[in-house]
């Protein structure tokens, strides 16, 4: 070949490798853009769209579902996962019983009907992550698997839901390598906590140790994460909220001795001192990452998931103000009271939400919605 | 002349972008996989636990059934553990470890989380080695129930890690997973 051959060959291998490095720039810009933005902050601004979860007869959960959708702004849209449309039509018969008493119009939940079986709690099935700098919409990230879906077949379907509620409102949904509870993880604009069933079910099964727990948890939540090792074993909602402005509000059994009213629990109330410690560890791990903390009375019960809590709410901050949908429980006027006191201090506007239905069940407000996006 | 030129310079332009997008598109997609929790977590297929030097990890006794998502075990309801433990020092050490097996089952479909898990076994040993020795042995589960989950924990130094949990199915089999 002469030399004027090898010169047109050279010339093709350089516009070859030039489209190419273009295609492959454009390639990884798309997917770099498409990096999501960190898991939603409990208590930082204003909530736009929820999932709730119902199945027929749960009686548990409609009550509370009645009184938090009454109170919840208009401009919320809700949307009501279902494993069938007669699930879906008892939930909307039991909204309209309750907001026929009310002046407002019913608000109708936006149904999504799975077809398979699953729980009523929304909560714990995904995270929701904020839209990245250049996404239109964020991503649910679901649990690489459900705790007990071996032998749960609603917990199973539960591990679909993300999938399902992404499809239907266009958002982006993935799996997670972890395994989780959402439940497990609680953030504000600055941490996440991480509670310690997600530190047992992960360590040792998708990673070496802690510290490459937090690095996963870090990358993907896009928090600073802060491991409860010594927390109450339960979800990180059910012992402590985030407040806002580097607070949180950290449950503590103590101050709820003098206040409980005569209930049945069961096992009993549990104020030992070894579950004493549990509470006060979280509230040492918070005030060690620079957190101030506020306390909160708090009755955990002897069987160790069975809580009268008032930090399981929801909150929602607009016009410069935050609100926390508070669970409230009957028979316990004294301990509403000075749970709604704390919040109150701290500026909150207080919504008090019945949830005695449901506590025993081990979980109340938090549990059972799911914020989806908040400005 | 100048055609059968500007053919070579076109197959030669096309044939060097093919291969260098084969090489290059893999490679960008796994540095940016975002929802890529497989890149940033693994599947231990053996959890160990480690206190003292000493090194304990637990399979299931049917090389069938090591400890994988969904392994099934054929089983009478009583599982075979085999526990290999390891000196990782260059002296001989001593470990203390705890075993329990844990079991639990909803309390009820609509609940909201597993109570806590009881305890239906807890042994307790101390294990001896000389410098990189290693020494196996082993122990059968308690008979398992169906509908129930149960968890084998091993505790030493101040790790507690569940190893194993089994889940016995309708049809004998026993699921292992980790």
């Amino acid at each position: 070949m002469n030399t004027q051959g090898r010169h047109i060959q050279l010339i093709g291998i350089c516009i070859g490798l030039l489209a190419a490095a273009i295609v492959l720039a454009m390639t990884g810009e798309r997917e770099t853009n498409a990096k999501s933005g960190p898991m939603l902050s409990e208590c930082d601004g204003r909530i736009r769209s929820i999932a709730i979860q119902y199945v027929r007869g749960a009686d548990f959960a409609a009550p509370v579902y009645r009184q938090f959708l009454g109170e919840l702004p208009a401009d919320v849209t809700v949307y009501a996962v279902c494993p069938d449309r007669e699930s879906f039509e008892e939930l909307q018969s039991r909204m309209g019983a309750e907001s026929s008493r009310k002046a407002s119009p019913p608000r109708r939940p936006r149904a999504i009907v799975t077809g398979h079986p699953m729980t009523a709690w929304s909560r714990d099935r995904w995270i929701s992550l904020r839209p990245g700098r250049h996404e239109s919409a964020g991503t649910l990230v679901a649990s690489r698997g459900e705790n007990g879906g071996q032998i749960w077949p609603q917990r199973q379907g539960d591990q679909r839901i993300a999938e399902d509620l992404a499809r239907a409102i266009g958002r982006g949904a993935t799996r997670s390598g972890l395994y989780f509870d959402g439940g497990d993880f609680l953030a504000d604009s600055q941490c996440v906590f991480v509670a310690p069933g997600a530190i047992s079910r992960n360590v040792q099964h998708t990673c070496g140790d802690e510290s490459e727990l937090s690095e996963i948890v870090r990358r993907q939540l896009g928090l600073r994460p802060i491991l409860l090792r010594d927390a109450p074993d339960h979800h990180a909602g059910m012992f402590m909220m985030a407040a806002g402005d580097g607070r949180v509000v950290v449950c503590d059994p103590k101050l709820a001795k003098g206040l409980l009213a005569p209930v049945e629990l069961p096992g009993g109330a549990d104020f030992s001192e070894s579950t004493q410690r549990r509470f006060d560890s979280v509230a040492a791990a918070a005030t060690a990452a620079g957190y101030r903390v506020t306390r909160i009375p708090c009755v955990p019960s002897c069987d160790g998931k069975t809580y009268i809590t008032f930090v399981n709410g929801i909150i929602d901050q607009r016009d410069g103000r935050r609100t926390i949908y508070m669970p409230t429980y009957q028979g316990q006027a004294r301990l509403n009271a000075a749970g709604q006191r704390v919040w109150e201090n701290l500026g909150y506007r207080v919504v008090p939400i019945d949830v005695t239905s449901t506590f025993r069940y081990f979980g109340t407000l938090h549990c059972l919605v799911n914020v989806i996006e908040k400005d | 002349m100048w055609r059968s030129r500007l053919i070579t310079l076109i197959v030669w332009a096309a044939g060097t972008f093919a291969l260098a997008l084969a090489c290059g598109i893999p490679a960008v997609s796994n540095a940016v996989n975002e929802s890529g929790a497989a890149g940033w977590t693994t599947t231990v297929l053996n959890p160990r636990i480690c206190a003292n030097g000493i090194e304990l990890t637990v399979t299931t006794a049917d090389p069938a059934t090591q400890p994988s998502q969904g392994a099934g075990h054929e089983s009478n309801q009583v599982v075979k553990f085999v526990v290999r433990a390891l000196n990782l020092t260059d002296r001989s050490a001593t470990g203390h470890f705890t075993f329990q097996m844990t079991s639990v089952a909803p309390t009820s479909p609509i609940a909201r989380v597993m109570p806590v898990p009881t305890e239906i076994w807890k042994d307790s040993g101390t294990v001896a080695l000389d410098a990189g020795q290693s020494k196996t042995f082993t122990f059968t589960s308690p008979p398992l129930a169906e509908k129930r989950i149960f968890t084998l924990i091993l505790a030493g130094g101040d790790q507690s890690i569940p190893m194993l949990t089994l889940s016995p199915q309708k049809n004998g089999a026993i699921a292992v997973s980790q």
